[in-house]
């Protein structure tokens, strides 16, 4: 039979909305912020996903890059011009593009003492970029000889402001507008930080005043905020006034084929290489960076997916606000069922009034949400591209688009409606017409405690439905579940950094640029604020999978028998120890994605030339990159011949603080320079738990924000089954009314019913909140730096959360309570 | 005469806790239309369970049940629906208005549901309908805001909507006055004479003098069927005239 939507049944679907106008409302608002709060997110991952795509893509990403060693003896020989024949190498098949764009490494002075370490990437030609693009933001180019240019979030991370003038925005204070916008600058004016000039020191302790020119995007490179890194650009004469042209030659490849096919660019790199060779020079690394994907990738979706996992909740949570407003109408509207029944309605008829409810009230949620949803979606989107430093370039949004999240938001009640629906369309004429909503006994929760019965009647009352009581026990329980868990992760955050300070039982960590006798340092333990100073070899490991070897060279750090300064979390296995004589330890950035790197398995390594496999004894939980450490004494078992050299040092003050460190570390810049021995890094211990506590106002505001989110959801929800409960019970309050209850009496009854549902559902929220933050601060971990962080409680979450929910109760409960009295004893006593 | 309802060996059983119990003894009846008849018994006798039968809102637990030449017991819960609409029109004793929708629009609905006045005529008909039962000028209200008689007089409005064969009461004058309750008996009274089947439930001795077939009913048996000759009251002729049963 066809489906005959008739005009009277949907007079019926609108007039059975607008009777219950508030708890019509409140479910609309409970979708509404339900979908908002996903749609936000999907339309974040809509623009996201594309920009940083695009973003990377646009700066025509290398597929090859090779690194030269030196200069050809020939070329030295054959001509005064020693410049690489690019444009002879260009021509080789395969090769669309071959740019040549050396590195330089040192150490820029931030402030005074402060240095940060600095990569520059040498261009020939800055008008001229066609691989590994760099896309200019305040200056005209190129920089002037003895300036640079620095990548935008090195300003953030220097805490550096241009002093330039410039139309357009500024970097990150909207990461919007494309490469292409046209933006207005100043000609060229020189910059001071300060109005000095800064101070760079390079590789080999050669140390230059030099000056900032411009900024520039680079976006793909990863963050300079999160490498702790800076990175520059000089023209190639300014970098050989600096070097006196020992530059090391870095030669960039866009296959002409493009990207897809990994075997045709392994072979062009086989041919370059062997060219190279002809023409005299050597390659000392090759390597095949991602062209498809920006380092960040993994960052910016497990962000994404965290959030949606929230939006996801807040949904569910509307969802059961959903469920409470069909079922209460339908239990109300049973005996209207039986009699549509039986006057020739089908269950289809039935259906379609019910569904049609709930198709309207998802339509104008969806309406109301998607334009908040844009908004906020590109507000989550600017903070995310602000974040990993690329620009957004989606202005506008398919319409499809919009019209799928339309059309998911009116379908998505109907959808959740389906089950109650069917049942109730289902019942029979007979049974529906004698419905008549029983207590069953079997629901009377037996209570012999001496409270007054008032309270008793409450605590009973939110058992008389277990299904409303699970109902609206659980949407309290996920707000609250959401708040414990912002104050969970920022507790564990806090905990994880301090974690990582007690593990670096050292102050100041210096790495050396070129390795040196241990002889020419023992001057660093003889400072009067100085504790303990040791040094360390840190050799290079290549690890081999599946004979195969990795891409990455792994430090291999010797302890020395006597060391004091580690005291590293295993996270499974133990430290170096004598008994346990040639065993590694490795750290969980090597043992993650490998399953066979574990303790008791052999770690396959070539070192210094030569293959070995060394027992794993621990695998120990560190911030940074991927380690392994080894005794000093069974290195030198393994190679007795190896050159006794160190190049790093740690170094503990007797008084550790802030004044101290700083000036112990103008006592080893000074004397390292005396002693001329270069420095390429010289960081504090404190350095990866400021990276932690960088990210935890960003995490912990998100969640906060949306903790707020879900308890409104919540306060909705229980006002929704609590009002439900009240009009069902109608007859019964004015009943009560008429022997003789006081307002104040009805009020205690419906608060202390909705205490026991508000404190149900804190119970179920803390039962879960452990687990769950335990999971979501391991994950915020990994996913954001590639380090679990630790898991601690926070036991001000369990007060606050309590606190919470009674001021939930509160909020929820007071309109119910104030409309259940409003009515006169008369009309609650005929109401059926 | 046109036999409207046959029941052949009907029998109602229910399982309950303390094992089954016999609603309706093994029945056969056949019920003819014009008839205008009275089911009478006190609470607990069966009456109820013997007009959801008739009315085909309850399946017989054995025997045939003919209505309208159907065997109901052939047809599934979506046709058995459409067939009451079509053929049987139901009063209830709490009236069962549909509250959100107005007076023209719940007798309306009635013909919606079951597509067989055509759509251009359905709202003359339902004013029609209204005015005859003396209520067109509530015709824009809801029916809280009806008296009892007034709610009743909608209901057997929206009953007759579809212009039924049989029309099926329980307990019609049961929440009324005495005055409204005549009004409400001679409706019915003039629908039998106008041809239709009508069966009304009641516990009013007063009504009995009305039916042509009176039926009596205790513990779940029949005890009497008594036929009476059809008499007509001084509103009869009107009515008729008026066409109030089969107004299409």
């Amino acid at each position: 039979m066809p489906l005959n939507i008739s005009f009277s049944i949907i007079k019926k679907i609108w007039r059975d909305l607008t009777e219950r106008k508030a708890r019509t409302i409140l479910t609309i608002i409970g979708l509404l912020i339900g979908l908002w709060g996903v749609g936000s997110v999907l339309i974040a991952w809509q623009v996201l996903d594309n920009d940083l795509s695009e973003n990377f893509t646009s700066t025509n990403p290398p597929a090859i890059i090779l690194t030269l060693k030196s200069k050809p003896v020939q070329a030295l020989t054959q001509s005064k011009n020693n410049a690489i024949p690019i444009k002879e190498l260009a021509t080789l098949q395969g090769i669309a593009t071959l740019e040549n764009r050396p590195v330089l490494t040192g150490r820029l002075e931030i402030y005074q003492d402060y240095w940060l370490p600095v990569v520059f990437s040498v261009v020939d030609n800055f008008s001229k970029i066609n691989v590994a693009k760099i896309f200019t933001e305040t200056a005209t180019s190129p920089p002037q000889k003895n300036s640079f240019f620095i990548e935008r979030d090195g300003l953030l991370l220097a805490n550096w402001r241009l002093k330039m003038q410039v139309t357009g925005s500024e970097p990150h204070k909207a990461a919007k507008a494309s490469h292409d916008s046209p933006r207005k600058t100043v000609p060229n004016q020189l910059l001071h930080f300060g109005d000095k000039p800064i101070k760079l020191r390079l590789k080999g302790g050669r140390q230059f005043n030099v000056e900032l020119s411009g900024s520039v995007h680079d976006p793909a490179q990863a963050p300079s905020r999160m490498e702790q890194l800076i990175y520059g650009y000089v023209t190639t004469e300014t970098a050989k006034s600096w070097t006196r042209g020992e530059l090391v030659e870095r030669l960039l490849v866009l296959p002409n084929h493009g990207y897809t096919d990994a075997t045709s660019v392994r072979q062009i790199a086989v041919r370059l290489e062997e060219k190279l060779n002809e023409l005299g020079y050597q390659v000392s690394k090759i390597s095949f960076p991602s062209t498809t994907e920006h380092k960040h990738q993994f960052q910016m979706n497990s962000i994404l997916f965290l959030l949606t996992g929230v939006g996801m909740l807040a949904l569910l949570v509307s969802v059961v606000l959903v469920l409470n407003l069909i079922n209460g109408i339908l239990t109300s509207q049973v005996k209207q069922i039986g009699i549509l029944k039986a006057i020739g309605a089908t269950k289809f008829h039935i259906a379609s009034i019910y569904l049609g409810s709930m198709m309207i009230l998802g339509l104008i949620a969806s309406l109301l949400a998607i334009p908040l949803a844009v908004g906020t979606g590109y507000v989550i989107s600017a903070k995310i591209a602000a974040f990993l430093n690329f620009n957004i370039l989606t202005t506008t949004l398919p319409f499809s688009f919009l019209l799928m999240l339309l059309v998911a938001g009116t379908t998505l009640p109907m959808i959740a409606a389906i089950t109650p629906i069917k049942r109730w369309t289902q019942v029979s004429v007979i049974s529906a017409l004698q419905y008549a909503e029983t207590t069953s006994s079997k629901n009377n929760v037996n209570l012999p405690l001496p409270l007054p019965i008032n309270i008793v009647m409450g605590i009973k009352n939110a058992f008389r439905k277990p299904r409303r009581l699970l109902f609206t026990a659980t949407t309290v329980a996920i707000g609250l579940i959401t708040f414990m868990l912002a104050m969970n992760t920022s507790t564990s955050l806090l905990y994880t950094a301090e974690q990582e300070e007690t593990q670096k039982r050292y102050d100041l960590m210096v790495l050396f640029e070129q390795p040196v006798k241990a002889s020419r340092v023992t001057w660093m333990d003889k400072f009067s604020i100085v504790d303990h100073a040791e040094t360390w070899k840190i050799k290079r490991a290549t690890l081999i999978h599946s004979n195969q070897l990795d891409d990455e060279i792994r430090p291999l750090k010797l302890i020395p028998s006597a060391s004091k300064v580690m005291r590293p979390f295993m996270l499974t296995g133990n430290w170096l120890n004598p008994e346990q004589a040639g065993g590694v330890v490795i750290n969980q950035r090597i043992s993650h994605g490998h399953s066979q790197y574990k303790v008791g398995e052999q770690l396959d390594v070539l070192i210094n030339g030569r293959s070995m496999k060394l027992p794993i004894i621990g695998v120990m939980k560190e911030f940074g990159g991927a380690s392994i450490y080894i005794r000093e004494g069974d290195f030198l078992e393994l190679f007795p011949n190896t050159e006794q050299l160190i190049n790093s040092a740690f170094i503990t003050l007797k008084e550790p603080n802030e004044k101290n460190l700083a000036q112990l570390k103008r006592l080893m810049d000074q004397h390292l320079t005396l002693a001329d021995i270069g420095v390429s890094d010289m960081a504090s211990a404190k350095k990866a738990s400021r990276i932690i506590r960088g990210h935890l106002d960003v995490i912990v505001s998100a969640l906060l924000l949306l903790a707020l989110l879900m308890l409104l959801i919540s306060t909705l929800g229980m006002a929704s089954g609590i009002s439900t409960s009240i009009v069902e019970r109608t007859r019964e309050i004015g009943i009560l009314r008429a022997i003789g209850g006081k307002p104040t009496a009805i009020a205690t009854i419906l608060v202390t019913e909705s205490m026991t549902m508000a404190f149900i559902g804190w119970l179920f929220a803390l039962l879960l909140s452990q687990p769950t933050s335990k999971l979501m601060t391991e994950y915020f971990g990994t996913a954001l730096v590639e380090y679990p962080f630790d898991y601690l409680g926070s036991s001000e979450g369990i007060y606050y959360s309590l606190f919470g929910a009674i001021v939930l109760v509160i909020l929820a409960t007071l309109g119910p309570i104030v409309s259940a009295n409003q009515q006169s004893v008369q009309e609650a006593i005929s109401y059926e | 005469m046109t036999t409207n309802i046959s029941f052949n060996n009907i029998e109602k059983v229910y399982n309950t806790g303390a094992g089954k119990f016999s609603a309706l003894s093994p029945l056969t009846l056949t019920l003819n239309a014009g008839d205008f008849i009275g089911l009478i018994g006190h609470s607990g006798s069966g009456k109820s369970t013997l007009l959801n039968l008739l009315s085909g809102i309850d399946h017989p637990s054995h025997g045939k049940a003919i209505i309208a030449g159907q065997d109901i017991g052939e047809l599934s819960e979506g046709k058995l629906a459409t067939f009451r609409g079509k053929n049987i029109g139901i009063v209830f004793q709490f009236f069962q208005l549909v509250p959100t929708l107005t007076v023209l629009e719940n007798v309306i609905l009635a013909m919606d549901l079951v597509n067989v006045i055509p759509k251009y005529s359905r709202k003359d008909r339902a004013l029609m309908l209204l005015e005859q039962t003396g209520v067109k000028r509530h015709y824009d209200k809801y029916p809280a805001t009806l008296s009892g008689g007034e709610q009743q007089r909608v209901a057997i409005a929206r009953a007759l909507a579809n212009d039924p064969k049989i029309l099926v009461a329980d307990e019609p004058t049961g929440n009324l006055d005495s005055e409204n309750s005549e009004t409400i008996m001679s409706i019915f009274e003039e629908c039998a004479k106008a041809g239709c089947l009508v069966i009304i439930a009641t516990h009013e001795q007063e009504h009995q003098a009305r039916f042509s077939r009176v039926l009596t009913l205790g513990d779940g048996i029949l005890q009497n069927d008594t036929q009476y000759p059809i008499t007509n009251t001084h509103r009869s002729d009107k009515l008729l005239k008026e066409g109030l049963c089969h107004a299409s």
